[in-house]
Order: structure tokens, then sequence, then C-alpha cells
């Protein structure tokens, strides 16, 4: 409607500058004193905030003792740190338990280093966490003596004796069980199956423990001309 | 109504600010050795095993570097109990069955840090007059 006295719609229609300043320096320290109805709408539009008090009740408002942080709830973040915390109990067929007594970070990246290279993960977890991973499975027992500081350790192979001879080099670390192929074992259970040799070697002894009894059948039996032939030989060394 | 809180807002963590407090008091000076012995599944094993954790913190054994704390873990579901053996004759025994980590500090710091004998600091007047000698 305002282009009709403008002689119809193909006139340009410029806007009007007006320029404010020609490269001089802003002036934010001593502005002028607004004209009375400036200031005015200047006024009504300032913003407002409503306090975060408001509604709150006194009980609420308290910054007394007993006043603390309240549980956050379900994070689902820790739920999938919890999901893979129960794989890797379900997939490592060695499990240790440490208490950790303070620890350098350095130090504790050593021991990390070292296990990383026999293929063992050894990991840190928070009780809460763990608490989600194992409630309601066979290893809910964990939760137990899961106190204080601990650490984890996921070993794919039951390679019992490695993982006491890396224990051994950081003291900070002590072992205080083990689940060793889904069994839960103490620490003298588990020192007790270190000890077992390898195999063959445990083949060997159960044969000869089966032996024994015959052996010995045997030697009973022979002892008379073993001893007789022991005398001789004497005998014969003695002429020699 | 109810009335606002008032009193003092403290800035006191609860048990653990008493805790770090005997701490920063705990002097291992006149310990030979520290035995610490639990069996992990016992209930009462915590007290044991934060006591080692707060007693093998850095500042703890710096005071006494020679104090050896050796930790026996066992699986005969004993009570947890901690033995400390002096430099003089004498050694003490802490049963964990009743005692809070506290409790077992505030002891500790009540026979063993006391008898430590609080070193002298260096004066500096004698270094002092040396200087001003050399000025002049």
């Amino acid at each position: 409607m305002s282009l009709l006295p403008r002689k119809g719609l193909l006139e340009i229609v410029s806007p009007l500058l007006q320029c404010k300043r020609f490269r001089g320096k802003i002036n934010l320290r001593k502005p002028r004193a607004p004209h009375f109805e400036r200031a005015v709408y200047i006024a009504l539009t300032k913003p407002y905030f409503i306090s975060p008090k408001k509604g709150k009740l006194p009980e609420e408002l308290c910054k007394g003792p007993g006043s603390t942080k309240k549980d956050e709830g379900d994070n689902p973040f820790q739920r999938i740190i919890a999901q893979e915390l129960y794989k890797w109990f379900t997939s490592s067929r060695l499990v240790v338990f440490y208490h950790l007594n303070p620890m350098d970070s350095d130090d504790q990246f050593n021991a990390f280093a070292m296990f990383k290279k026999q293929g063992m993960y050894l990991r840190q977890y928070g009780k809460k966490t763990l608490d989600m991973a194992v409630r309601g499975t066979p290893y809910e027992t964990v939760l137990d003596f899961y106190v204080s500081q601990n650490m984890l350790l996921f070993s794919p192979q039951p390679d019992i004796k490695k993982v006491l001879s890396i224990t051994k080099k950081f003291p900070e670390l002590i072992l205080l069980a083990a689940i060793l192929e889904g069994r839960f074992i103490s620490k003298d259970e588990l020192m007790q199956y270190s000890l077992i040799p390898n195999l063959q070697a445990a083949q060997a002894n159960f044969v000869q423990t089966l032996n024994t009894a015959s052996s010995l059948l045997v030697n009973h039996l022979n002892s008379h001309q073993t001893t007789l032939v022991s005398h001789l030989e004497e005998r014969a060394k003695q002429l020699k | 109504m109810s009335i606002y809180y008032s009193g003092t807002f403290k800035r006191s963590s609860g048990v653990i600010s008493a805790i770090t407090k005997q701490l920063n008091q705990v002097n291992l000076k006149p310990v030979k050795r520290i035995q610490v012995q639990f069996d992990p599944f016992h209930p009462n094993a915590v007290t044991a095993r934060n006591f080692l954790f707060h007693i093998t913190s850095s500042k703890v054994t710096e005071t006494n570097l020679d104090c050896l704390i050796k930790t026996n873990v066992v699986c005969d579901r004993s009570e947890p109990h901690i033995k400390i053996d002096l430099l003089e004759a004498g050694s003490i025994k802490f049963l964990l069955n009743n005692l809070t980590v506290l409790e077992i500090l505030q002891q500790i710091n009540k026979h063993i840090s006391s008898k430590v004998v609080a070193e002298e600091p260096v004066t500096q007047e004698a270094t002092k007059k040396e200087d001003s000698r050399e000025e002049n």
C-alpha cells in the first residue's frame, strides 16, 4: 500500500541510510543519558530472571548438614560399562581380585603394561558398576569382599605362575581371591594350583602313584636276592 | 513457618576428615614393623583393608622408611588383627573385630606417635650473624 504513492510498483525503494560514526572509537564507558522516552522503553524491556529458589520449600533450600547430593539414578553409560564387565567375567578363565594400596599412576601403568604383554587385563571398577554387572548372576558373591580399594585382573588363559610372578613385583597389589574356570578359589588354593606342573608331568606323577603298590610288592619279593647280590659285589671288590 | 538453618556451616566432611586429622599426626619412628592380617571373606575385613590403605600412603610411610608393613591374607575365617612391633622391646596388637579405623589411628597416636621426640628447629641466628660480618 505504501508503494502506491510512488507511481507504481516498479520504482526502486531505497532505505534511508544515516551514518552514525566514521572511524571513531566506540564509547561504552560514558554513554550519555538517554531521552526520557528511550529510558522508559529500556526500563520496561529490561530482562529479569525468576530466582531458582522460587517455589521451593525451606527443607529443600537448607544448606546445613544432611543436605547431601542425592543419587542420580540409572546412568546408561555406567550400564554399558557394567555389561562389558560382565562379558569380561564370562569370557576369561581366570579372574584375580586384588586389594589396592596407594600406588603411583606410573606404577599402575607399568603393572597394566606387564600384564597386557602376557595377554591379561588389569582393570579398576567401582562398586556400583560391579553391582550392576554382577547382581543376579552366579558371580554375586564377589560383592561381599569388594570393599575398600580393589583391582581386577582378567586372563583368558589360566596362567597362574605368570600372574604370581608379576604380582610379586608390585607390593601395592595384594592378592585376595580368584575365580578359576568358573570356580571361586581362595588365595591358598590358588597357590596350590600354581604348584601343579604341566599336563605331562602330572600324568607321569599319576602313573607313578598307580604303580607304587605293585612296585613295592616287587621290591619286597626281590629283597633277599638284591641284598645277596650287593654283598657279593662288595666281597668281589674287597678281593680285588 | 520453619526457621532457616542456623549454626556453623562446617567444612568437615565427616569421618574422613577425622581420619585425615589423625593420619597427619601419625609418626611411625618408634615402629619396626606392622603386620596386618585379615581374611577377605570375613565381614570385619573392611577395617583391616581401610587401615592398610591409609597406613601405606606416602605421607605416613615417609615418617619412617625403615618400617616394614607386611600383609598377611589368610583363608581360615579368623578375626582380622594388626600387630605392631616397636623398636624398643614390645609389640601392640589390635583386634579389629569391634574397632573402626578412626579408633585404631587414635590409639596409635596416643601410644606410639606421642613417644616421638620432636626435633628442635635449627636456629637461624648464627647464619644471620655470619652474613652481617661478611657485609662489614
